[in-house]
């Protein structure tokens, strides 16, 4: 069976039905000179598919020097777009923290610890009861019962040690009673006492806070921010811009 | 990757238009040279063997998807790193091949005498066909080309080289075929690519 071009470049490009297919490949085993003379064609198609190989070839090389610069201009552009976004990032950070107002609970939330009571306290609270009852309860966070058990005109004219004045303020915080609690830090005994006065500000600026007080808030801040060496110097420089965003 | 932006690569690649498919290589290139990149120098090559492993994948994937049979069941990604690590593969074998065979040779240099390797007549040969194709008019060879390399139909050749119809550009091609069939009978140097006198094709 004769074949022609065309059918060697049917079977070479997959063009041939599988019957046909099949013939072909029967012939191809059983005649010789078919055999050859499709040889040979096919060399020459493979010879032009190397030589569009070759041509592709040189087309990537030139074509791949233009994607280098676009895939630099690429990454540089991703850079820059990094860089933007993060300095968006911070700026809206930077902008948002200063210009958020937080309500005065939160801020007393953020800022308010209770004053701890010293080891000397609790270390002579054992030989008397009073002392040793206030230690428990304050301890225990039970700022009722502490209150019960120290009233105040004992706690301001038996005991030496001012702490405890913190911590007898802190358990009125710790009631709620914020009023009673800024009345008893701005007391002249409490207030004025050299180691306790800037924790005296601190505390009654915390509670002036939460009575809305912001404008007396402010002025005790401003004393305690004013001073480098003040007691909660740092903490009342923050939170005096938080108020006075608030005034 | 998506897989419509695998699909939308793929059809700029199948097209007939030249510039279609160099946008899909401009794609294939930006998005994954890199990971090429990265398993050739893992592997301990050279940037430089990264480019020419990657331009094979290319090509290997361009005639791939031209065939009438070609499916891509997976990524093109998953894809195209196959082919990476089959060529990088291939590569270090001959590479491996290359030195025992110098070594050999430096072993028995002057005492055997040097016998050219069958390959040798083979890629002569292909070397010669290559030559000879280098004569045809550039039209000829372009036709050649886009029928058996990028498997264009008579149709899309006429488009692509502006003929008036599909019968000339058929026409164009079977006169192109007979004329490096003539080159090929005339060359003196004609060896194993073509064995016996003509064939009626």
């Amino acid at each position: 069976m004769r074949y022609s071009a065309q059918a060697f470049d049917d079977y070479l490009l997959q063009k041939m039905i599988p019957s046909e297919k099949r013939a072909f490949e029967e012939d191809l085993a059983a005649d010789s000179e078919l055999r050859e003379a499709f040889e040979a064609y096919s060399n020459l198609v493979g010879a032009v598919r190397e030589d569009g190989r070759q041509e592709l070839r040189y087309r990537l090389t030139r074509m791949r020097l233009d994607w280098d610069k676009r895939l630099k201009r690429r990454s540089w552009i991703r850079r820059g777009a990094a860089v933007l976004i993060g300095l968006l990032a911070v700026s809206l950070f930077l902008y948002l923290s200063y210009t958020s107002k937080r309500s005065p609970p939160e801020l007393f939330e953020a800022f308010y610890e209770p004053a701890e009571l010293p080891d000397s306290i609790a270390g002579a609270a054992p030989f008397d009861p009073v002392w040793k009852d206030f230690v428990e309860a304050y301890q225990q966070g039970l700022f009722a019962e502490a209150l019960q058990v120290l009233p105040v005109t004992i706690l301001l004219e038996a005991t030496e040690d001012p702490k405890v004045w913190m911590a007898y303020g802190c358990a009125l915080i710790g009631v709620g009673d914020f009023s009673r609690a800024a009345r008893h830090f701005g007391s002249p005994t409490v207030a004025h006492n050299t180691f306790t006065a800037d924790e005296a500000k601190w505390y009654q600026a915390l509670c002036l806070l939460q009575l809305g007080q912001f404008e007396a808030c402010a002025n005790l801040l401003q004393v305690l921010a004013a001073d480098p060496d003040a007691d909660f110097h740092a903490q009342a420089g923050r939170l005096l811009k938080q108020v006075q965003r608030l005034r | 990757m998506k897989k419509s932006h695998d699909r939308a690569i793929l059809e700029d690649l199948r097209s007939p238009a030249r510039q279609n498919n160099d946008r899909a290589f401009a794609e294939i290139y930006a998005c994954h040279y890199a990971s090429v990149q990265k398993f050739i120098t893992k592997q301990g090559g050279t940037d430089e063997d990264a480019q020419d492993v990657f331009q094979e994948i290319l090509i290997i994937l361009y005639e791939k998807i031209r065939q009438a049979d070609f499916k891509l069941d997976c990524k093109l990604s998953t894809y195209m790193l196959a082919i990476c690590k089959n060529i990088w593969h291939k590569k270090l074998k001959r590479l491996r091949l290359q030195q025992n065979i110098i070594q050999e040779n430096h072993k028995q240099s002057l005492l055997v005498e040097e016998e050219a390797p069958a390959d040798y007549a083979i890629i002569s040969d292909e070397k010669r066909l290559m030559e000879l194709l280098s004569h045809l008019s550039p039209d000829c060879r372009e036709i050649l080309r886009l029928y058996y390399f990028d498997r264009l139909s008579m149709r899309q050749i006429a488009e692509v080289m502006g003929y008036n119809s599909e019968q000339v550009a058929k026409n164009k091609k079977s006169r192109c075929m007979q004329v490096l069939r003539r080159l090929v009978d005339k060359d003196p140097n004609k060896t194993s690519f073509f064995p016996k006198e003509d064939y009626e094709v």
